[in-house]
């Protein structure tokens, strides 16, 4: 998709990101930038703050795809996935949370694969999505299971949360994590990163990457994040993690996979962010927060 | 229209209206009130089932708009079985679940707030076309969820011209979910949509409405705004403050009793299913500016998105009480996931 020009930019959530990307042979990542700093009223906010979209696609024996992304996204996402699927079938997709840019476009999606199932916490989405069946919406729990043919994800509960009933999954054959919103990071528009992963960046301008984690989560300063992230520690070697993706982040994996958790959990430690107050979160939103 | 754009005649890219046909016509809008004639699958005397087992779609029933404040303030909503529904225990037996939106009107003006869940869209409608007529359209919202502003898209894209009051919550463009405001879909909704300030701590003067808004007094999404009506003392709480709830599909939904208040436990729980962070966590803060909003306004009557509208100033006091009770509670309440990978 070619650039638009600055001002519209600068107005409006826009969609960039030379996505798709077939990583592996077996992982497709889709999606696109929004324009963070596009929020009304901030139409001169600069410089351009990008917010990552994305999705996920699994090309096991069977397809499943990692959240859906959010309605303005939508116009790109349909072909992008044409592109990525090859004429196969979408067979699920799995739902991370209820917010919009992670499953807006659970409907359309639906719609356009007719035998795809929903798969996570499926509470709520009938009132978002009146227009789904029902027994296209299956519940998944901790540690339920789901049979790729080659592969099995797993459903683990999210240890950060923005909605409540947020799950994130587990590909057991690519030991690959798709924590919703978790390893989330933001970046400039001028950094050029978009469609870019961290182990394709030179050295500084990965470690510039990692500076801008977006943890849209409330409340961190007021419980002990240490006993979390001991937790996700656990989870880890329950699940040795590969290859992380999430709602807002390029595939992490290589050699900057390990650093790249460490500096994550080690800021959730030290310094978690401090958002209790929208007016207190203001100026801290841009580096952090993402649509929370 | 006065900007030149004819909203409607942009809808014409077929994807959006076969999309928007798809969500006009394909879910329970129509459907027959709770154990009514020809309800499919019905047994005399059994409670309808959001699974029901004729019907594929989800359940919804009593679509209305209900005057709060006689020309002033309508609950504008439906009600949907108590079940499959993250805040709420899985057992609520028998129970309902109203779900609001909300719209304020004087002689001119007419204020959604809340646009609501996509299932109350049949409602919302109904609204639309009884509460509108030639009154200048405008739009508010708490946060930017699926409850909140489902239907925000819905109400852009059809009333004429309105006008949105923004309190800074994020990107619009994202949440927008009606395919027919795809010509607004992102270019320049910025341009086209005029935005008006409803910054926390600030307040307005919309025709005889007097609106105020301020951070919540507990939330889960960081930016989550209360809006506080003064000349119908109507406080808008978004996700919190709706504990009660319906057990019959046709009861009313508006409490304006102090009698069988649920109990403090109760409460929390819900609290802490909604707002997940506050488990384990010390936030003393949070209670007290809770309490400082009521102590500083005159409310008369509390409105969340889901659950009963709570109306009259005894019923407000005695559930502020409960739910302060409650706010400090739900910080006993275990953190099941971190206790998950134990
Ligand atoms: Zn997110
Ligand atoms: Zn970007």
């Amino acid at each position: 998709m070619p650039d638009l020009p600055k001002d519209v930019i600068q107005k409006a959530y826009v969609v960039r990101g030379g996505l798709p990307r077939l990583v592996l042979p077996d992982l497709a990542w889709v999606g696109g930038c929004s324009n963070s700093a596009g929020w009304p009223g901030r139409a001169n906010v600069k410089p351009v703050t990008h917010e990552p979209c994305m999705a996920y696609v699994v090309l096991g024996q069977k397809t499943i795809m990692f959240d859906t992304g959010h309605y303005g996204l939508w116009y790109s996402l349909e072909g992008q996935l044409e592109a990525m699927l090859q004429g196969r079938p979408l067979d699920y997709v799995f739902v991370s949370h209820q917010e919009i840019p992670h499953t807006g476009n659970l409907g359309r999606l639906l719609a356009k694969y007719p035998r795809a199932k929903a798969v996570g916490d499926v509470r709520d989405y009938h009132l978002f999505h009146p227009e789904i069946a029902l027994d296209r919406l299956v519940m998944m729990q901790h540690g339920d299971r789901l049979d790729l043919g080659d592969r099995e994800i797993v459903f683990l509960d999210a240890i950060w949360k923005d909605l409540s009933g947020t799950l994130w999954a587990y590909d057991t054959k690519r030991r690959l994590i798709f924590s919703a919103d978790m390893f989330g990071y933001i970046h400039l528009a001028d950094d050029h990163v978009c469609g870019t992963m961290l182990h394709e960046m030179d050295e500084a301008l990965a470690a510039k990457s990692l500076e801008r984690p977006a943890l849209p989560f409330t409340g961190m300063r007021q419980r002990d994040q240490g006993a979390r992230v001991a937790a996700f520690r656990r989870l880890m070697a329950q699940f040795p993690v590969e290859i992380v993706t999430s709602g807002h982040t390029a595939p992490i994996m290589g050699p900057r996979l390990q650093p790249a958790i460490e500096q994550l959990l080690h800021a959730l430690e030290t310094s978690p962010p401090r958002f209790l107050q929208s007016d207190a979160g203001d100026h801290g939103r841009d580096p952090g927060a993402t649509h929370g | 229209m006065g900007d030149g754009i004819d909203r409607r005649a942009l809808l014409g890219g077929a994807g959006a209206g076969a999309i928007m046909a798809l969500l006009r016509d394909s879910y329970a809008a129509s459907l027959p009130p709770a154990g009514g004639p020809g309800r499919a699958g019905g047994e005399p005397g059994r409670p309808p089932a959001a699974l029901d087992a004729a019907s594929t779609r989800a359940f919804a029933a009593n679509q209305t708009v209900t005057a709060l404040v006689p020309g002033r303030l309508y609950r504008v909503g439906c009600v949907v079985r108590a079940e499959r529904l993250s805040w709420l225990p899985a057992d609520l037996p028998g129970g309902f679940e109203p779900l609001n939106a909300y719209v304020l009107t004087d002689e001119t003006n007419c204020v959604f707030v809340e646009p609501g869940m996509p299932i109350l869209l049949p409602a919302l409608k109904s609204a639309i076309d009884t509460l509108v007529g030639g009154r200048r359209v405008w739009v508010n919202f708490t946060r930017n969820e699926a409850d909140c502003i489902g239907n925000l898209g819905y109400v852009l894209g059809s009333c004429p011209q309105p006008t949105l009051l923004f309190g800074g919550a994020g990107g619009i463009l994202e949440w927008i979910n009606d395919p027919a405001v795809s010509m607004l879909e992102v270019r320049d909704f910025l341009g086209r949509i005029p935005i008006v300030d409803a910054r926390n701590d600030t307040a307005r003067e919309v025709g005889a409405l007097r609106m105020r808004w301020m951070d919540a007094g507990y939330k889960q999404m960081l930016i989550t705004q209360w809006a506080f009506e003064e000349t119908t003392g109507c406080l808008f709480t978004s996700d919190a403050m709706g504990y009660r709830h319906l057990a019959a599909v046709d009861a009313p939904p508006v409490v304006e009793s102090v009698r069988q208040l649920p109990s403090v436990d109760a409460v929390a729980a819900e609290i802490a299913r909604r707002m997940n962070w506050m488990r384990e966590a010390e936030y003393p803060e949070v209670i007290e500016r809770f309490q400082r909003i009521f102590r500083e306004h005159d409310v008369r009557m509390v409105a969340p998105i889901h659950g009963c509208v709570l109306r009259g100033r005894e019923v407000v006091a005695a559930h502020v009480k409960l739910v302060s009770k409650a706010l400090r509670a739900a910080s006993r309440i275990a953190d099941a996931e971190r206790l998950r990978y134990a």
